[in-house]
């Protein structure tokens, strides 16, 4: 249920992102709801699940953006599997940490972007324009996370915390 | 041993699930790096499914837009006098449909008039949405194949060049800006005739490449298209040069061009309904 959720929200995410918010917001100051949604997902749905639903939301990334399909659908893989990966080894359980797992999402979002472009030979902006984009795009999105994270637990039905995961005890 | 392999299966079923998206993702990203923006009936297909979503929340956006510029502004601005504040809002808003009208009939006509003076085919077509995030430039217009539109196609504005088709579905097209890095346009200054290639910066502006360092080149000069791409008709206007700078030991200079058209503005283009004339470029 809660897949179908995230699902939804990614849809209906990805048509305001093109619509609405591009109205609203200034120019490549468009937080970037999908990526946020694949972190969300990362940190709420077990491996199979998250993984598939990470996939599907990178794929709807790339056909509402135009960019080249596959390009974010491997990086919401690659974020899924770092995101779980972290998770192992830290508690997860304030705010803070997962403001930090979404700056770094974004910081990684460069050399990826990069690298990419190597070997693909995908044309992104320039250093300078690339860097306002970035700049843009990260800021708002730090912005929003709160706000999204808070709308999407409470549209599961939630209760208390960030996420199911923190819910859990420690292990004596 | 068949229970061995499905002990090792269920063991490792999540780091084969990821190696296979991995993999998927990855076979994807080479194959468009392969035959770059060839368009593929998935990406047909969500452009189909989103299309009246994103013509609706447009729409939605126009009209609530309308209601608060029409209502609730004037509505607000009234405080003095009920019955003179009544008849000043009744004139107001006839006066704001009246703009609205004003503007929108001027830029029909001046929409027709292009079309008119055009020699080919055009067909007017409406954006109702944008690209995601700001690193790919592109615009959903609500015209696809049943208009006679295909992947390729110039898309123009009164104020001049927007961009290309990249893919159609029925009813929906996704077109590719100048301003993004992967378009090009074959451009030449109009004073010197210089010849070059704009080519997007991914922002705002785009730049004017594969300009000699020693061709004469100005701020403040136009910028139209050359033609020899055969996909933008001949002298229709790209932009502005903002900038044009030689550095040592670069061949060629480094030239901004500002689009003429205003991309953040933009409701109404036209689409050149006429395929690119590849057979004599394809010819001996």
């Amino acid at each position: 249920m809660s897949y179908l959720i995230v699902l939804l929200l990614g849809m209906l995410a990805a048509l305001l992102q093109g619509t609405l918010f591009r109205a609203l917001f200034p120019q490549s100051f468009v937080p970037d709801i999908l990526l946020l949604l694949v972190l969300y997902s990362s940190l709420l749905h077990p491996m199979g699940k998250g993984l598939l639903l990470c996939f599907t939301l990178g794929m709807l990334s790339d056909l509402f953006s135009g960019a080249p399909e596959g390009l974010n659908a491997l990086y919401a893989i690659l974020l899924f599997a770092l995101s779980k990966a972290i998770q192992a080894r830290v508690f997860l359980k304030s705010f803070q940490a997962v403001w930090g797992l979404t700056i770094l999402a974004f910081l990684l979002k460069v050399p990826y972007y990069a690298l990419v472009s190597f070997l693909c030979g995908i044309r992104f902006p320039p250093a300078r324009e690339a860097a306002l984009i970035w700049m843009g795009e990260f800021a708002s999105s730090l912005l929003l996370m709160p706000v999204l994270f808070y709308l999407v637990s409470k549209a599961l039905g939630l209760q208390g915390g960030w996420f199911r995961q923190n819910q859990r005890s420690k292990p004596a | 041993m068949m229970a061995k392999v499905f002990t090792i299966l269920e063991r490792y079923r999540y780091a084969a699930l990821f190696l296979t998206l991995l993999g998927v993702a990855a076979a994807m990203l080479f194959s468009w790096a392969e035959k770059p923006f060839e368009s593929d009936p998935l990406q047909r297909t969500l452009l189909e499914l989103s299309g009246p979503f994103q013509k609706g929340i447009t729409k939605g956006m126009e009209f609530l837009e309308g209601v608060w510029q029409r209502y609730v502004y004037l509505v607000h601005e009234e405080e003095e006098n009920r019955l003179l504040r009544e008849i000043i809002e009744e004139m107001k808003q006839e006066r704001v449909e009246l703009l609205e009208f004003r503007g929108e009939n001027e830029r029909l006509r001046s929409l027709l008039g292009f079309k008119q003076t055009f020699p080919k085919p055009l067909l007017p077509a409406e954006i109702i949405g944008r690209d995601l995030s700001g690193w790919f430039q592109t615009a959903v217009i609500d015209r696809g194949t049943r208009d006679g539109i295909s992947e390729g196609m110039a898309v123009l504005s009164v104020q001049g060049v927007v961009g290309q088709v990249m893919e159609s579905s029925k009813g929906f097209s996704r077109v590719l800006l100048i301003t993004d890095p992967n378009n090009s346009v074959a451009a030449l200054i109009q004073r010197s005739r210089a010849r070059g290639i704009v080519a997007g910066d991914g922002h705002q502006l785009c730049r004017l490449q594969y300009l000699h360092r020693s061709e004469d080149v100005k701020p403040g000069d136009l910028v139209v298209a050359s033609g020899l791409d055969r996909v933008f008709p001949k002298g229709i206007l790209i932009g502005t040069v903002l900038s044009a700078e030689t550095r040592d030991p670069e061949i060629f200079q480094r030239v901004a061009v500002k689009p003429s058209v205003d991309f953040s503005k933009l409701e109404e283009v036209m689409v050149l309904c006429e395929l690119p004339e590849t057979e004599e470029l394809d010819g001996p």
